[in-house]
């Protein structure tokens, strides 16, 4: 007769018998545990914070897409026409190019008088 | 009551149910928890937290497996993760057994065989947590490899070799404590 290695008899022998542990019932345990569930607080204080959570979310949905809807100046403000020179409407872009240019040319133009006045050839 | 009447009262925290479920895996969780502590005492405190556990789990989880299989697998993380919590105590308590093991080769384990479930019991809860733990869900439970891995977060070799070194121990245990000549096995 062919011997058995001593690990597969081991294995062999905790799996049949310690599989299935002949336990029965202690009502003892039960009358614990009962006390332990009894003295642990319901599943309200879980659920709460959530409640608030998914109530907060709304409101924000609700309030972000009223902002939409009636005042969207508020979310995205369009860039206001401006007066220039008393009758000309343009946006404040082009409004502010315009004037840097303005600005320039009035630099150059008091160089150019400055430079005519201090010649020594005087205009006629 | 049927499986989907227990969930559905455990859900509403109904007692009848909740004892009714506390009933029915009462016999096999309680095994396992025995077979995974030191003792009676360790192994009841190991299962009435799982068993916490599990009626905290059934109100916010999906059940998509058996009941049978969801608790199971509920009081197996459990025990696991409360026994590796403790590890450092088990450790000092029960490396000084671990290396008085005693160096009996023997050829012949057939002995094994008549040993009695409470013997086996016994040499199994004499081994250092660790090894417990794996020696239970691999040649017991017979978890997948890749399970345990991660139940016990080791790579897949350190925990074949951790298993293999268990196994040793236990066979060293086994042979210190009920082997004779004679092949007569001792009361504990």
């Amino acid at each position: 007769m062919s011997q058995q290695h001593p690990s597969l008899i081991i294995r062999t022998a905790l799996k049949s018998k310690l599989e299935k542990l002949n336990v029965s019932f202690n009502e003892e345990h039960w009358v614990q545990m009962e006390n332990i569930i009894i003295a642990q607080p319901k599943s309200v204080v879980i659920k709460t914070p959530l409640l608030l959570l998914q109530v907060f979310y709304s409101i924000l949905t609700i309030t972000t897409i009223a902002c939409i809807i009636f005042c969207p100046q508020t979310i995205a403000p369009k860039a206001k026409p401006v007066k220039y020179n008393g009758d000309l409407l343009v946006p404040s872009k082009i409004k502010k190019t315009n004037f840097n240019k303005a600005a320039t040319n009035y630099k150059a133009a008091a160089i150019v008088d400055s430079l005519a006045v201090n010649s020594p050839i005087k205009p006629e | 009551m049927t499986n989907e009447d227990l969930i559905q009262g455990c859900i509403k925290q109904e007692h009848e149910a909740q004892k009714e479920l506390y009933k029915l895996f009462y016999t096999e969780l309680m095994g396992f928890c025995m077979r995974m502590s030191c003792d009676y005492d360790e192994a009841v405190s190991l299962f009435q937290d799982g068993f916490i556990r599990i009626y905290k789990d059934i109100r916010t989880e999906k059940i998509n497996t058996s009941l049978a299989k969801w608790t199971k697998l509920k009081m197996v993380n459990n025990t696991v993760e409360l026994l590796r919590k403790n590890i450092q105590q088990h450790v000092i308590s029960s490396t000084g057994r671990g290396t008085e093991q005693s160096n009996t080769e023997l050829s012949d384990f057939t002995f094994v065989e008549q040993l009695s479930e409470e013997q086996l019991l016994k040499a199994l809860q004499k081994l250092p947590v660790m090894y417990r733990i794996l020696v239970n869900l691999t040649y017991i439970d017979t978890l997948p490899a890749q399970e345990i891995a991660k139940l016990v977060d080791m790579s897949e070799g350190t925990l074949f070799s951790n298993t293999s070194k268990a196994e040793f121990s236990l066979k060293n245990i086994i042979a210190q404590y009920y082997f004779k000549p004679q092949n007569e096995p001792t009361a504990s």
